[in-house]
């Protein structure tokens, strides 16, 4: 046998055995995947959440996988869901869209059509829900999501909702709070706008303006910016030659950090900062470290707004988890309680029986009241939390004993 | 033009077969597959059907890059604006004009030919890894601008009345037809003398010049022809995804999804690409939905094992070693004969 022959083969053979390898791995996962799902299909329902636990939203996201498990390991430690005087085990299959629009939608009807979800619950931040929204009405299917601001989702169908449902805050609330907290601080009134395009944020920048300039502040920079962006400093500038000492914004997580990092960077230290969507998750202590001390945050739930099941909450997740993966883990929690308990007063896992008992949704969950509204959005309360030592406390409504820590420690 | 081993395809240079028999059997076996997908899809689930679907779209784009990669040696990173272009003409026709599905498809496929056209002329003076950035710069610019462009309504994106998109089973045959339409054009093209032309320009630009070929006209056809193609398979897409915004569907992914697929099965051929998008969309990315990381590391895996040991890709590997497999098999029943020794 030649020397080219040989290394012939030994090239086939080592070809063969790559292939041979990646198809062994694909095998495996999915042979494990699959059979994970075959074991609880034994009477039992599927219930699909295609959410972003990487990219720009990922810290959201992993926010809303901890939410969604625990409501559905509640209810099935209990038995499982009642459904017809019988009860089946719940099956909640989540998947990672990577932050990605176009992944959540494919998802969103891969877990219908494939994985024979009767319901879904939703992503974060209109960009993720909205198309999942559309495909579950295109299918047919109930679909419950949070994180959305009311009117960004409820407006985002033309012709409006039918199958798709958000329980979240409304944005001229956000804004007027934000705007009342952040003359809980002495300053200058001069108030600067960082909002990103993103359906949400569009909406919130003339509720911003409108809303600060009813309590006297004047607003010295409006600067809005594609959601990628990630440099800042021709904004900073601007900001800081216009005297700034207020920044309210919105933006994404990564977007969020990058612009307090170069603020500092450049020497701008405003008194007050809020950048709400930016700073909702842990990812924004660890992003930013000690300079996120004295930054705000928005909260639709914290132990001080005494919603029920709060102590049962901090009983159960109180020693895993901190209380700004709680704030941000509840309100999905909440949704996922709206969903199952529909599921369970229809009876049926009929689309349109569960579609019409959610719309019949009126009582106390998690995050308070949930009462839907023509458009399909519940609305929540909306809170400001200040982020002192990693750790973030609920500062307005005042909260007896807390007080907001003024300036913003972080930059100074 | 200089073309490297990828864009090779050895045994797609010399049909054994005059072209237009090698094109009519092609054809007729691309209508049989076609009536094959239809039974399938008549029997098959709601799974099956948006499987399908999207196996399909992925189908015609990765054959329209492979049109003009493939066969005429230009390798374009401009998936994405030809895709997003569709898409949104698609969504603005049927929200603002209220027109159906399908003249808003027709519109997207023509608005998309008319970008590849307009974005011809300063791009094939270009050449090489030149041309690649020149369609890549095309693409981010145009993300770029229809994220700050109030008429497309910026970064928020554009949907397609939910009202107007058509059912799962009418989605499935859609998508096939796309598919069909998208594959029938390369195989009138790989089998023509357009074809063995385009083949020439791409193997040398200089000496099919020397013979005649007009090569801008050929290159400018060839744009064109894949980026309607690429409008086509956007239209699915814009239907299946009902949502969308600028970073989504101007996205490099596009890109890469159409490459890899068509490297994996095989550049420049007309099977490859088809291998291809079922090896990638179905045996990597569904296989490992649940593992979108993992699903990124298999690919690339994949991408690696065929670059560096089956650089033609899979399907000119399979022929290669069928073929091989039947030559030696007739090799060695040859020899058995004649060892054998004569009956009495």
């Amino acid at each position: 046998m030649s020397v080219m022959t040989v290394r012939r083969a030994t090239r086939v053979i080592f070809a063969g055995s790559l292939f041979a390898l990646l198809a062994a791995g694909i095998g495996t996962i999915t042979a494990a995947s699959s059979g994970a799902s075959t074991r609880a299909s034994t009477r039992s329902i599927t219930i699909g959440a295609s959410l972003p636990l990487t990219g720009p939203l990922g810290g959201l996201g992993s926010d809303q996988e901890i939410g969604y498990r625990a409501e559905v390991n509640d209810v099935n430690r209990a038995g499982g869901i009642k459904i017809g005087g019988s009860k089946y085990k719940i099956n909640l299959t989540i998947l990672n869209n990577a932050s990605t629009a176009t992944t959540a939608s494919n998802q969103a009807r891969a877990l219908v059509t494939r994985d024979g979800a009767i319901a879904l619950l939703g992503g974060a931040t209109p960009t993720i829900s909205v198309p999942q929204a559309d495909v579950a009405t295109l299918l047919h299917v109930p679909f419950v999501t949070t994180n959305n601001p009311d009117d960004a989702f409820g407006s985002a169908n033309a012709k409006g909702w039918k199958y798709a449902w958000d329980v979240f805050f409304k944005e001229e609330t956000q804004a007027k709070t934000v705007a009342k907290w952040a003359n809980v601080c002495p300053s200058n009134k001069k108030v600067a706008l960082f909002n990103d395009t993103e359906k949400d944020g569009t909406f919130e920048r003339p509720l911003y303006e409108a809303a600060v300039k009813a309590d006297g502040d004047r607003v010295v920079g409006t600067y809005t910016f594609p959601p990628p962006t990630t440099t800042f400093s021709s904004f900073i500038t601007s900001a800081k030659a216009a005297g700034a000492q207020i920044v309210i914004g919105q933006m994404l997580p990564t977007a969020g950090i990058a612009l307090v990092k170069q603020m500092k960077s450049l020497g701008f230290h405003p008194d007050v900062v809020i950048l709400a969507k930016a700073a909702n998750a842990e990812n924004w202590w660890k992003g930013l470290g000690s300079l996120a001390t004295g930054s705000g945050m928005e909260l639709t739930w914290s132990p001080a707004a005494h919603y029920p099941g709060t102590p049962q909450i901090l009983k159960t997740w109180g020693k895993k988890l901190s209380v700004d993966t709680l704030a941000s883990a509840v309100p999905d929690f909440g949704a996922a309680q709206v969903l199952l308990q529909a599921i369970s007063r229809a009876g049926s896992t009929s689309a349109a029986k569960v579609n019409a008992a959610i719309a019949k949704t009126n009582g106390m969950f998690a995050v308070g009241h949930v009462k839907f509204l023509k458009n399909h959005t519940a609305v929540t309360r909306y809170l400001v939390g200040q982020w002192t030592h990693g750790k973030v406390v609920q500062v307005y409504p005042p909260v007896p004993g807390v007080k907001t820590e003024c300036p913003m420690a972080g930059l100074r | 033009m200089a073309t490297t081993a990828l864009s090779r395809a050895p045994e797609s240079v010399a049909p054994a077969l005059p072209l237009r028999r090698r094109g009519i059997a092609a054809l007729g076996a691309l209508v049989l597959a076609g009536a094959a997908c239809l039974a399938l899809g008549e029997v098959g689930g709601a799974g099956v059907l948006s499987l399908g679907t999207t196996l399909f779209a992925y189908v015609a784009l990765a054959q329209a890059w492979n049109i003009l990669g493939g066969f005429s040696g230009q390798m374009s990173l401009g998936v994405g604006a030809f895709v997003g272009t569709s898409a949104y003409t698609m969504a603005l026709t049927m929200t603002r004009l209220g027109w159906s599905w399908l003249p808003g498809m027709v519109a997207g496929m023509a608005v998309a030919g008319s970008l590849s056209a307009l974005l011809a002329f300063p791009l094939l003076r270009l050449k090489g890894d030149y041309f690649a950035v020149g369609t890549l710069a095309a693409t981010l610019a145009l993300d770029a601008w229809f994220d700050n462009w109030s008429f497309v309504n910026k970064s928020m994106g554009v949907s397609v009345p939910i009202q107007a998109v058509p059912g799962q089973t009418e989605m499935y045959v859609i998508g096939l037809v796309v598919a069909l339409f998208a594959v029938g054009s390369a195989i009138v093209m790989r089998w023509s003398t357009f074809g063995v032309r385009l083949l020439a320009i791409r193997e040398d630009d200089l000496a099919a010049r020397l013979l005649g070929v007009n090569v801008s006209g050929y290159r400018l056809v060839v744009m064109v022809v894949s980026g309607m193609l690429i409008g086509l398979a956007g239209g699915v897409f814009a239907l299946s995804l009902v949502s969308f915004v600028p970073d989504g569907m101007f996205a490099m992914s596009w890109t890469i999804e159409a490459l890899v697929m068509v490297v994996i099965g095989g550049m420049g051929t007309v099977i490859g690409p088809i291998v291809g998008a079922v090896a990638v969309y179905y045996g990597i990315t569904t296989e490992l939905a649940n593992f979108p990381t993992l699903s990124l590391f298999f690919e690339g895996g994949l991408l690696l094992v065929i670059v560096r040991f089956v650089p033609g890709g899979l399907w000119p590997f399979v022929v290669r070693t069928a073929r091989r497999s039947l030559e030696w098999c007739g090799t060695a029943i040859r020899s058995a004969r004649a060892t054998r020794p004569p009956s009495s």
